[in-house]
């Protein structure tokens, strides 16, 4: 009895602890790829998109449990058309991109319980001696 | 007689010892080396993460194709996963004009009998540098 009490509640915080680490790299390269893919694709909100999502497929998230917002603009889900927030870029412009997700509070082997987000932010500058569109 | 109070006998108390004891000692070790295989197992994720990101980063430089990327991806798991768990892992990078993505297959072996080996696949994509 004593020892389920303590092996029990170590066994659900390393369940859960797996989980936190992987989805916060998850935001934190998905917003780093975002913001580069926004400078290399001239301000393509939507390869952004898709970016975001192949990104999120990679490491086992829905598509839709992912939001992203595009230089202070509001975030909408990943699965949603972007909207223009971004402008067209000029040599020199920041481009931030933020995504968040959902993470489980705690993992057990009946299904997660609770829910927090965490966030990340990346900013990219249009190279300056580049040539665009 | 074994027991407590003034009428115990002191020499019978050495080593004893219930069965019911020896097994869930027995079974409390092999449930912390469960744990610790666990753990060794989330590091081994973290390093096939990080190696295949590094891979797809490598990769994604203009002009560079899919042998820079999985050389990356070797030369990480070489420095950070060495051993019978880095054997464990297979990969490849693929490569077009806009993206360079790398894709692993990890097996890695359980420590405790009877328990399967942790399998999983674990992906990654990079936009690529352009013209």
């Amino acid at each position: 009895m004593a020892i389920g009490l303590i092996l029990i509640p170590m066994a659900l915080l390393s369940l859960s602890f797996g989980p936190y680490l992987q989805r916060m790299v998850l935001v934190r390269i998905a917003a780093a790829e975002a913001a580069r893919e926004l400078v290399l694709s001239d301000g393509s909100e939507p390869e952004v998109v898709a970016l975001i999502a192949e990104i999120a497929r990679n490491h086992g998230v829905q598509e839709g449990d992912v939001a992203v917002g595009f230089c202070g603009g509001a975030a909408r889900p990943s699965n949603e058309p972007p909207g223009s927030d971004c402008g067209s870029p000029a040599k020199g412009k920041e481009f931030t991109v933020t995504v968040s997700v959902g993470i489980p509070a705690l993992v057990t082997p009946y299904g997660e319980l609770g829910n927090l987000t965490v966030q990340a932010s990346h900013t990219e500058i249009v190279d300056l001696y580049r040539s665009t569109r | 007689m074994v027991g407590s109070g003034p009428n115990r006998d002191p020499g019978a108390a050495g080593g004893f010892t219930t069965a019911g004891f020896v097994v869930a000692v027995g079974l409390s070790m092999l449930f912390f080396v469960l744990l610790a295989n666990l753990m060794v197992v989330q590091y081994g994720r973290g390093v096939v993460r990080v190696a295949l990101d590094e891979g797809v980063r490598h990769g994604a430089r203009y002009g560079a194709a899919g042998p820079a990327c999985e050389l990356r991806i070797r030369e990480v798991l070489g420095v950070l996963l060495g051993g019978e768990m880095g054997s464990g892992v297979s990969y490849r990078c693929a490569a077009d004009s806009h993206r360079t993505s790398a894709t692993a297959q990890v097996v890695f072996p359980a420590w405790v009998p009877g328990v399967p080996e942790f399998r999983f696949q674990m992906a990654a994509t990079a936009a690529a540098e352009r013209k």
